[in-house]
């Protein structure tokens, strides 16, 4: 097939009743209507600034492959800055050439460049040219020289949106950029913004309904305060993990007399640490139960904590006293819903997602005759929501997400206050993003049947999937098969978490 | 990216044969287990930690201290409080009634370690060393002098209060980690010895003294509690002190009291690296902080 759709990697709900339907897709924010179905407005990332490790030399012809890799954007107001910026490195500006430089708020503006000189890409300069910065890839800069020609400055992904109705903004990071914008829902104009320190991998309100909480790759959380009377330059360090931050939520509890706030995170290293807020120096325990990293978090309306991540089992927590009150079994309930050939494409395909971990199986298979699990299918859970569903114990149900499976597994209270599996429902593709709206669950898909964004009301007993979208024409912009990698590499990130096998954090 | 390659063959086989060789109760010989002096703290390596503090086994590194944890199929509702105490007749003191109080973090080949032990004879004091080979020297080191220690028992040589029973050493990722080893409160003094100084700006999350490591410090350490830093890079030394200074959780030892401790005196003295650099006339800073109360 020689081009997909590209799913909707991060969606969010804002607006009257019932909400517009705001999706990202690549670098591209969209706002849809729920009554008309039609995008009413559009925002689309500007280009990242130039990373220190591009590589120096100029590209050859470069400038008629797309820096954006997407053929077709509904908006492409802005042009990317790769096209001429870089042509020699001596020419480079200084400002793009530092790792941690960021693009102005308006990145849009032309990079200050010089015309490239005729010849100057011709051959690889001399790596001693090079006087006055370090260059330890000098050697691949003349080998590799084919491979980096194709090397295309990475498109600014959206990655999380968060909708905070009390001050009526729509937050969104972005990945390239590492930057935290709080646009209008309404114009998708940028409101406020703020550079993030490192890659953000987690964004959460805190219950005061305003303060935005992100946490990043190197572990770090900070805090945020969009009100106007606050507004400071610089987010606010609240704590931090000596690992990659997965993902955070908060709660707070009371005991009678006063109201305590508490932030919890969780990280690669499979720990779950309650924080105090707003002294979040002050660690108030931690739920260690996890033997693989954890990658959800969900606070319940009755005050429990949901966990999961690389484990085969859900966690529910006493969050307050680190007890962990029951494993809810996620495997079984694959295991018996994916059987025969059904499995086998299932987990050869989760395969696809992750070529890294392939070859370190491949490499482990070769030198200890290892005995090969290919059977087994590997979990690692990408969302966890709680849905109001009025005909359930306590009107809730718990949906939870695996990567790479194509299901939404439901699951319920029991008469005995136990979680237990209650269902499911197909999807026409692996989940990769997904919302609710009371009892209603929109989710995208990484499918090239089926809506880009299928709804389904879990209080309707069919509970039977729509294509939201249905008749809007609106598909949303096509990935070229050259792209297929990069995108995938975007959207199945959850199982790179797992250690041991040359993913993340593995040099020993 | 092999663990520890050894440079050529020849020592590589030295250091098999020596290991494998029975030394009784000879001290091991630091250059058969030389390491890099560096190790990142942020990848994985190949740790072993327990999932959390009620889990972890802490016979194999103070046997005459606890008992083997039962290994059950169910681990849920698995605690040793059920079981009576066995006595020990070692020492007439019964098991796993105690619990480890002091971590020497980065404890590098143990000079702290072994010289706190005959001063602290009942506390249990671990060392945490993040790269292998020097662990292994460590733990050498102490089951030499604890075999020493109990020959000299009954002896005309005088008997080292402890026995070196009460330290141990153990390969981990104190970043990382340390909320896997101890709960809330457990101990009541860090050490912080010579640690890397990772200079660069970039590397300063690398630090083994940061403004967020510290609340986790915190954490572990009991209200009072004391974090002993010692240096000899002046530069890390007013990092550590500034960053101890500024949170909230702790409070500077005044300078009186900081020198009339036997820690600090031990830490100046006795640790390899203080010994090196006192070869070399070097400076050597130290900065101590009390944990104080928490305030919610």
């Amino acid at each position: 097939m020689p081009s997909r759709r590209h799913p909707v990697q991060a969606l969010a709900l804002a607006g009257p009743n019932p909400p517009n339907v705001y999706l990202a897709i690549a670098d591209t924010l969209y706002c849809v209507s729920n009554t008309s179905s039609k995008v009413v407005a559009t925002w689309k990332a500007p280009a990242p600034p130039l990373q220190g490790k591009q590589p120096q030399k100029k590209p050859v012809a470069n400038d008629t492959v797309k820096a954006d890799g997407l053929s077709t954007g509904p908006s492409a107001a802005d042009t990317s800055v790769t096209d001429s910026a870089a042509d020699s490195p001596s020419s480079l500006p200084a400002t793009v050439v530092g790792k941690r430089k960021r693009s102005q708020s308006n990145a849009s503006a032309p990079q200050p460049s010089i015309p490239p000189a005729e010849g100057v890409d011709a051959k690889p300069a001399a790596p001693g040219s090079k006087s006055s910065k370090k260059n330890k890839k000098s050697g691949n800069e003349g080998g590799g020289a084919g491979s980096s020609a194709l090397k295309k400055q990475p498109l600014n992904y959206i990655g999380h949106l968060l909708f905070i109705p009390s001050k009526n903004v729509l937050a969104v990071t972005t990945l390239e950029d590492k930057t935290l914008r709080l646009l209008n829902p309404d114009t998708l104009e940028v409101v406020k913004e703020w550079p993030l320190h490192k890659r953000p991998s987690a964004i959460s309100l805190m219950d005061d309904g305003y303060t935005i909480l992100v946490g990043d790759k190197f572990g770090d959380v900070y805090s945020y305060k969009p009100a106007d009377e606050e507004a400071e330059a610089q987010g606010k360090l609240l704590l931090g993990h000596v690992s990659l931050l997965t993902t955070l939520t908060s709660s707070s509890s009371n005991n009678g007399t006063s109201e305590r706030k508490f932030v919890i995170t969780a990280d690669r290293d499979e720990h779950i640490r309650v924080t105090n807020y707003p002294l979040t120096h002050v660690i108030h325990g931690f739920c260690l139960a996890h033997t693989a990293f954890v990658s959800r978090l969900l606070v319940t309306a009755d005050n429990l904590l949901v966990s999961g991540g690389g484990d085969d089992w859900l966690g529910v927590w006493n969050w307050k006293d680190g007890e962990l009150l029951q494993q809810v079994d996620v495997r079984g309930v694959v295991e018996e819903l994916f059987t025969g050939e059904e499995m086998k494409e299932l987990v050869g395909k989760m395969k696809e997602y992750h070529p890294q971990r392939r070859r370190m199986r491949e490499d482990d298979a070769m030198q200890e005759e290892k005995e090969d699990d290919d059977e087994t299918i590997s979990l690692a859970v990408n969302e966890i929501v709680e849905v109001n569903v009025p005909g359930r114990e306590r009107g809730k149900e718990i949906v939870v997400t695996l990567e790479g499976v194509p299901v939404l597994l439901r699951y319920a209270y029991g008469a005995t206050g136990k979680l237990e599996y209650a269902g499911s429902v197909r999807t026409p593709g692996p989940v990769i993003s997904l919302t609710v709206h009371n009892s209603t669950v929109y989710l995208g898909c990484d499918s090239e049947s089926g809506g880009l964004i299928s709804r389904v009301d879990l209080a309707d007993p069919g509970a039977s999937l729509d294509d939201f979208l249905s008749g809007a024409g609106f598909e949303g912009p096509e990935v070229g098969e050259e792209n297929a990698g990069v995108v995938i590499e975007r959207l199945y990130s959850v199982e790179g978490f797992r250690k041991g096998f040359g993913g993340l954090g593995d040099d020993d | 990216m092999s663990s520890s390659p050894a440079p050529n063959p020849t020592k590589r086989q030295k250091r098999i044969d020596y290991r494998n060789a029975v030394h009784q109760d000879a001290l091991p010989q630091k250059r058969y287990y030389r390491q890099r002096a560096h190790a990142n703290p942020f990848s994985d390596h190949r740790l072993s930690y327990p999932l959390s503090p009620a889990e972890m086994d802490w016979s194999d590194y103070f046997p005459a201290y606890f008992s083997k944890k039962r290994k059950l199929d169910d681990t849920t509702d698995d605690s040793v409080e059920s079981e009576q105490p066995p006595a020990d007749s070692n020492n007439g003191t019964t098991l796993d009634r105690k619990k480890v109080e002091v971590a020497d973090i980065g404890c590098g080949f143990g000079g702290l370690l072994i010289s706190l032990a005959p001063t602290f004879p009942d506390t249990l004091i671990l060392g945490m060393e993040i790269r292998t080979q020097v662990t292994a020297y460590v733990q050498d080191r102490i089951n030499a002098l604890r075999t020493q220690s109990l020959s000299r028992k009954g002896g005309d040589q005088e008997e080292v209060p402890g026995g070196y029973q009460n330290i141990g050493v153990i390969r981990g990722n104190a970043m990382k980690f340390l909320p896997n080893f101890f709960e809330k409160h457990q101990l009541s003094k860090m050490f912080f010895c010579f640690p890397d100084p990772h200079f660069k700006a970039r590397k300063h999350k690398a630090r083994i003294i940061s403004p967020t490591l510290l609340s986790e410090y915190a954490y572990i350490l009991r209200p009072g509690g004391i974090i002993y830093t010692i240096t000899d890079v002046e530069d890390l030394h007013l990092w550590m002190a500034k960053h101890l200074d500024e949170h909230p959780m702790f409070e500077r030892l005044p300078e009186e009291e900081q020198e009339e401790d036997v820690c600090v005196k031990i830490m100046r003295t006795d640790t390899e690296e203080g010994k090196k650099v006192a070869r070399n006339k070097g400076s050597k800073w130290v900065a101590c902080f009390r944990k104080i109360e928490d305030p919610i």
